[in-house]
């Protein structure tokens, strides 16, 4: 199901309290995408060279070493930036590879991304989790996409976000409700009792209100509402390129919404559609 | 006609272990704007059986439980389209969730049953999760509190006590959206020009001492503020008022924090004291952004706040509150009572209208003569109410 996690997970398994070095693979790739009646031009880490709209998440443990070689197959130079763990001399120029080694010496949610408006306005953007490899986790990469402006980005017309933008089409790992409840990185699918943890990035440029149904969960992690971290929520805005670490403990079974709560995100290609997914919590 | 949603906001107590309400939901709601265009909307309100014409207000009614009551909101369906109720924040069985597409819809003239148990003290909304993205915008949506029980003059048990408490429940709408409810959208394009607390907005808010924070030095006032718009609200409180948030989304924060300036997100919820110190007299800021690439203030809104020095105790504070429902009403007026008490009734003007006993709980008082206007409510021992005859 996730090729990359599988490896990692191997690699660290007879080093379990030792840090250890974890090498992966991530190709960027460009494509369009309909996306409800909406052509969107989309930059992705993939873990192949052919396109995937959601972008690959990575996974390490604490204090591991993360050795990640980047193949950019794109006709343009991008970047593999964590902020304020690598954001300097990492550039993969067009059709070439670079490798860069980066450490984790905390737990949590880490976003890592392209630093061109051809990369991260068109969602190459994606999730680190560290220090969970124990739980049963998942992914959420919050974006949101304007067909114009994408279309200007792709094409390098445009190299900034305006001020103030309304786009058509919001997404979950890029995908649009329903399809989020077949995303197997994203659609929450687990027991009642579960310490499950949800890793969520927000890639996109709006303010993601995000509220839970059924259950509140508490924020473990949070790279600009540090304030927040021990709080319990069921609703709670997420900042963009803000990382959260979130802990689910359901205590019931049931099938329960969790969706943007700026409700203008819930309809792309109508209602119910964009920013929702579903827990799937059986007894 | 600008004041006809003047105290819409009361709210309905409940104070048994097993608490029914009966809510009604119509899509033939108007309100007067501050600017005093009529204006559309749909919404919920307390179900009044044998009435002919149930009506539904802006926002929907304030319902406030107790810690621990097993909860029955019921809704009846008197619009054309499916409704339902979203508790948003209590955690309700899958069933009692109120999305159609997992558990179920309200169909027109159908009814049906929501249960909960009030397990968690703090501050909730309900709105409908039908089209929610529309019927939200369009004003079904209010408030639920649920408070400690029995002590109920502490925020929870071995927390801190207050001695006030006041309900603030913003929102917006794109107007636009409410004149064309045949076809709104598309739907993200949704852009707010009008912001509401409690459904007033400018003068109407800030004017109306129903809504405005009084105090005395000494006192201890729990807020509850919640957002159920489409934008974040800021709220600005005077320094001086001392403002720390406790609870937020019904749970009890890990410290208290500061709250001078509390930030709350669409659908997120606070629980606020406020512990003056010093005399006060001004208001409360609410400024509302929007949640795209954009900190432009785009709405700004007051609440009164005036806090006296005279020690806690003083006469004022021993009078208590009528609660008039529904209002604006019609033929008859309910008021619910926490003693006896003879009640003198008044035009606006200050004419004399009628008097009446009423006992401790529900009253209705028959006003089929009165005329359209506004009325004011005098009795020993409450401070002065106010409802509106809408014929």
């Amino acid at each position: 199901m996730y090729k990359h996690l599988i490896i990692i997970g191997f690699l660290v398994s007879s080093l379990s309290s030792f840090a250890t070095i974890v090498k992966d693979t991530l190709y960027i790739n460009r494509d369009t995408v309909n996306q409800a009646a909406n052509l969107i031009h989309y930059c992705s880490f993939n873990n192949t060279s052919t396109f995937e709209i959601s972008n690959a998440p990575l996974e390490v443990n604490l204090n591991d070493t993360l050795e990640i070689t980047i193949i950019n197959t794109d006709s343009l130079t991008h970047t593999f930036t964590v902020n304020s763990i690598i954001e300097t001399g990492n550039t993969i120029a067009m059709d070439d590879t670079s490798t860069f080694t980066i450490s984790f010496n905390s737990k949590g949610t880490f976003r890592y991304y392209s630093d061109v408006a051809y990369g991260k306005y068109l969602g190459a953007s994606g999730n680190i989790l560290v220090g969970y490899s124990n739980y049963i986790h998942f992914f959420w990469n919050l974006f949101e996409a304007k067909v114009s402006l994408s279309d200007s980005l792709a094409n390098g017309l445009a190299t900034i976000i305006p001020n103030y933008y309304k786009p058509e089409v919001f997404t979950i790992n890029n995908l649009i409700y329903p399809n989020t409840t077949s995303d197997p990185i994203g659609f929450v699918t687990a027991n009642v009792g579960d310490s499950i943890i949800i890793s969520v990035v927000n890639s996109g440029q709006m303010i993601s209100p995000f509220h839970f149904h059924g259950y509140h969960v508490t924020i473990l992690e949070a790279s600009i509402h540090q304030n927040f971290v021990g709080w319990e929520k069921d609703t709670f805005p997420i900042f963009p390129s803000e990382a959260m670490t979130l802990l689910l403990v359901p205590d019931k079974p049931g099938l329960y919404p969790a969706h943007n709560h700026n409700l203008t995100t819930v309809a792309t290609g109508g209602y119910p559609g964009g920013m929702i997914t579903l827990l799937n919590i059986s007894p | 006609m600008k004041h006809l949603i003047i105290l819409l906001f009361t709210p309905l107590f409940f104070t048994a272990q097993d608490d029914e309400i009966t809510l009604v939901s119509k899509m033939d709601g108007s309100f007067f704007t501050e600017n005093g265009t009529n204006t559309p909307f749909w919404g919920f309100g307390e179900y009044f059986p044998g009435v002919v014409n149930q009506r539904v207000y802006l926002p929907a009614p304030l319902l406030v439980f107790n810690y621990g009551d097993s909860v029955h909101v019921n809704l009846i369906n008197q619009s054309p389209e499916t409704h339902t109720i979203h508790l948003h924040g209590l955690d309700v069985s899958q069933i009692n969730d109120g999305v159609p597409a997992t558990s179920f819809g309200v169909l027109f003239n159908d009814s049906a049953s929501y249960k909960f148990r009030a397990n968690n003290i703090g501050t909730f909304l309900y709105h409908c999760h039908v089209n929610t993205n529309l019927h939200a915008a369009m004003g079904m949506s209010g408030m639920l509190v649920v408070r400690n029980y029995p002590d109920t003059n502490l925020l929870y048990n071995g927390g801190p006590s207050f001695n006030k408490e006041y309900y603030y429940l913003s929102s917006d709408m794109y107007l636009y959206w409410n004149y064309n409810t045949t076809s709104p959208g598309p739907f993200h394009m949704y852009e707010a020009d009008y912001f509401m607390v409690n459904g007033k907005s400018g003068t109407q808010l800030f004017d109306d001492t129903t809504e405005t924070i009084y105090m005395n030095a000494g006192d201890t006032a729990l807020i509850h503020i919640g957002n159920v718009g489409y934008n974040a609200v800021s709220y600005i409180f005077p320094v001086a008022a001392n403002a720390t948030a406790h609870l937020s989304d019904g749970r009890i924060l890990p410290s208290p924090i500061s709250a001078d300036t509390l930030t709350i997100y669409p659908g997120e919820r606070y629980s606020v004291l406020l512990t003056p110190t010093q005399f006060i007299e001004g208001y409360v800021t609410v400024n509302s952004t929007n949640l795209y690439n954009d900190t432009t203030i785009v709405g700004t809104n007051y609440i009164g706040i005036n806090v006296t020095m005279y020690p806690s105790g003083v006469e004022d504070n021993k009078l208590e509150e009528l609660h008039l429902y529904p209002n604006p009403a019609n033929n008859i007026v309910n008021i619910r009572s926490t003693k006896d008490s003879d009640i003198n009734i008044y035009s606006i003007e200050g004419k004399f209208v009628k008097t009446t006993r009423i006992n401790k709980g529900a009253n209705s008082i028959d006003i089929s003569d009165f005329t359209e206007g506004m009325y004011l409510v005098i009795s020993d021992g409450f401070l002065p109410a106010k409802f509106i005859v809408f014929k």
